[in-house]
């Protein structure tokens, strides 16, 4: 049923599963938020608080008395001194840089006892420095002495509270305030902002990232299923044209790529059925040719025997043309017989029938080759190219060698070569170059055609060059095994 | 050139089959002229009806005719113990000459041929059957020797492998007559008679020895033993038994 669903359908259900994992997401996130505490505190709630007069209700920062406990653990955290009963508390006793003498146990809250070890008397883990501008505030509200209170704060903040009216002042940022209770204990407030990420974000971006990952693998299936039909059809598209007994694509992807699909089908039909009836056309001339010429050579017989000498070399001509067609043609439309075959024994054989008849031919022979291909046709290839080189370059050198899992065969002449602009229109069915028609060479042009289909048919490729040192090279590359 | 005419009913008789009424004219003319006798049919059936009453000793039949084509005919034909067949064919390929020849006739012709050339293929036909040797003889024309396998009709020799062995067309006419005369040696001369009789000598008079040499290292090589071996002046010999299959 996925199978044969529209690209609409197979769209709608990505982005109907992109949905509902994105809200889940959002759920989650809802679920599981930590609570908002970035907003900025009135620096009149921190002055309330430390005066033990509670939290207010709007602001962020909650901190109760020295002494009392946190009603909840989140910050800004409240904290007392060393609780009643005393006790030194892990990490020794704290002492507040800048701030009056006393034992103050260090306070519960780990941050504050980072921020305020002895130690470590400039707080490191934000960037905190006194800030004496909201101390003196803080003393003045408290109406408490300044000595007795302290006061960090980021630079932005305590510069905001030097220009502005007090009642409006808002920390944004981590600080850090306390004052010293006549008892000797301190009252604080601690406010801790994270940077990015904090914890809200972290969480949030996990979500996210969890969503991506399980997104991502249906995306790329979802893409790859729908790109392999389009994929599958370009390719046959590239093969169009060039092996008449393609088969048809299979009827396989969505709704639309079958109508796309049908649609090329029946175009390649056409098409096959075009060349098949061109084919058959140049094969049933060429056939219908053979009796009136046989009947010629008939008729000829009576001839003195120098004219019929002539007329019989211009049937003999007509005849190899024919011939031509002919396998051309049916190079084309037969079903290969495949062999496993030594192809370099098939290139000696038609170097020496040639050198035998007193040619000059060589071949340069490498290791055997191991191919799969149709001997009959592999030889009518090699022997038409060396028929070439004989024609037009009086001599033709073979050289075989394997490059890279492929056989390649060279085969040099001394000719004119072919003008690059020309090197593939040779190839083409009943394309003669002007010289070859001028010097009657004989052929109808069919030679390089033929060269080219068995290439082809063989998964080869067949190229041609002009050499530096004059004449022609032409390249067959042929797969091996 | 012509048989003697003394008596014209000792004469073969060959049987054109031609769907071509002028061709048809023209070839027997031809053939009458050189001291045939000669009748013509214009298709398979009438073909049949005259091969049962006037029984030829040779038919020149057409491939491609209306009716039952040229093959089909050689085929039955060739099944029945009938007259030698030489086909005349307008498909002038190599696979087409094979499968002429396979299904039984005993030469094959492409057309436009010489009138010369079918003259001659016909006397060797005639002689050939009046030494007694037809086509029917030659059925499943596949040598072995030593696991190899020589097809001579297809020219497609096997090594004990499987594997198809090229032959040049001058290895392939010697390595026929080797086979054809095994376990004899056969001189230089007798070599070339057998292998090109009589036409194109001088080409393949130069040719001969790096053919022989040629021959000799594709198989002694791939057998890794010896089956031609030169005998000192006296020639060469394809050494072990040879079997028709």
């Amino acid at each position: 049923m996925w199978r044969s669903l529209s690209i609409y359908g197979r769209t709608f259900l990505l982005m109907l599963a992109a949905l509902v994992v994105a809200e889940a997401v959002g759920i989650a996130f809802v679920i599981y938020r930590p609570p908002t505490h970035d907003a900025p505190v009135q620096l009149s709630t921190v002055v309330r608080v430390l005066a033990g007069r509670g939290a207010g209700s709007g602001g962020g920062a909650r901190g109760p008395g020295g002494g009392h406990p946190a009603d909840d653990g989140h910050p800004p955290d409240g904290g007392g001194g060393p609780p009643p009963g005393d006790g030194a508390p892990p990490g020794g006793p704290g002492h507040f840089p800048g701030g009056p003498m006393g034992p103050p146990g260090a306070p519960p809250d780990i941050t504050l006892a980072t921020l305020v070890s002895p130690n470590q008397p400039a707080p490191t883990n934000t960037k905190l420095a006194p800030a004496d501008t909201l101390r003196t505030l803080v003393a003045s509200q408290l109406g408490a002495d300044a000595a007795r209170v302290i006061f960090y704060a980021t630079a932005s903040d305590e510069h905001s509270a030097s220009t502005a009216l007090i009642g409006s002042i808002m920390l944004r940022d981590s600080f850090l305030a306390g004052v010293r209770r006549p008892d000797g204990t301190w009252c604080y407030v601690n406010r801790v902002v994270e940077g990015f990420p904090n914890a809200l974000e972290r969480r949030a971006m996990l979500l996210f990232a969890l969503g991506a990952a399980t997104l991502m693998p249906l995306a790329w299936l979802f893409a790859r299923a729908l790109s392999a039909p389009i994929r599958r059809f370009s390719e046959a598209a590239q093969r169009l044209g060039m092996d008449p007994n393609a088969p048809a694509l299979p009827r396989e992807g969505p709704k639309e790529m079958l109508v796309a699909v049908d649609s090329f089908n029946s175009m390649q039909a056409r098409l096959n059925r075009l060349i098949r009836e061109r084919t058959n056309m140049v094969g049933a001339i060429a056939h219908d040719l053979r009796t009136p010429l046989t009947r010629l050579a008939f008729r000829i017989d009576d001839l003195p025997s120098a004219l019929r000498e002539k007329v019989d070399r211009d049937i003999q001509e007509m005849k190899t043309m024919i011939s031509a067609a002919l396998d051309f043609i049916r190079d084309r439309s037969l079903t290969p017989q495949l062999e496993r075959l030594d192809f370099r024994l098939l290139v000696e054989g038609v170097v020496d029938n040639h050198s035998d008849l007193g040619h000059d031919v060589t071949l340069q022979a490498g290791v055997p080759l191991t191919l799969t291909g149709n001997p009959l046709a592999l030889r009518r290839m090699v022997t038409n190219l060396v028929e070439n080189a004989l024609k037009y370059g009086e001599r033709a050198r073979l050289r075989l060698r394997v490059v890279d899992d492929r056989c390649v065969l060279d085969i040099d002449d001394d000719g004119p070569g072919i003008p690059e602009s020309l090197q593939e229109q040779v190839f083409e069915p009943f394309f003669r170059l002007e010289s070859s028609r001028n010097r009657d060479t004989g052929g109808i042009g069919l030679g390089l055609s033929t060269v080219r289909a068995i290439v082809l048919e063989h998964g080869g490729e067949v190229t041609l060059g002009n050499r530096k040192g004059g004449g022609l090279r032409v390249s067959v590359m042929l797969p091996v095994g | 050139m012509s048989p003697p005419a003394t008596d014209m009913d000792q004469q073969p008789l060959i049987l054109v089959v031609d769907d071509d009424p002028d061709l048809r004219k023209l070839i027997t003319e031809f053939l009458s002229a050189r001291g045939y006798r000669v009748a013509a049919a214009e298709n398979a059936a009438v073909m049949l009806r005259m091969i049962e009453v006037e029984r030829p000793d040779l038919v020149i039949l057409d491939v491609m005719m209306p009716g039952e084509d040229g093959l089909s005919v050689a085929r039955r034909l060739a099944s029945e113990k009938g007259p030698a067949v030489i086909m005349l064919s307008a498909l002038g390929s190599d696979t087409d000459r094979i499968i002429g020849l396979e299904i039984g006739a005993d030469d094959y012709l492409a057309k436009p041929c010489n009138p010369r050339e079918l003259l001659a293929r016909v006397r060797a036909v005639l002689r050939r059957q009046s030494a007694g040797e037809s086509a029917r003889d030659r059925e499943g024309r596949v040598y072995e020797f030593a696991g190899w396998k020589l097809d001579v009709l297809r020219r497609d020799l096997r090594d004990p492998g499987g594997i198809f062995i090229e032959l040049s067309d001058g290895e392939f006419a010697l390595l026929r007559s080797f086979v054809e005369h095994p376990q004899r040696v056969l001189s230089r001369d007798r070599l070339l008679e057998y292998a090109h009789g009589g036409n194109t000598r001088d080409v393949f008079d130069r040719a001969i020895d790096s053919q022989i040499s040629r021959l000799r290292r594709k198989l002694n090589d791939r057998a890794h033993e010896e089956l031609i071996r030169t005998v000192r002046n006296e020639g060469y010999m394809l050494l072990p038994k040879v079997t028709r299959l």
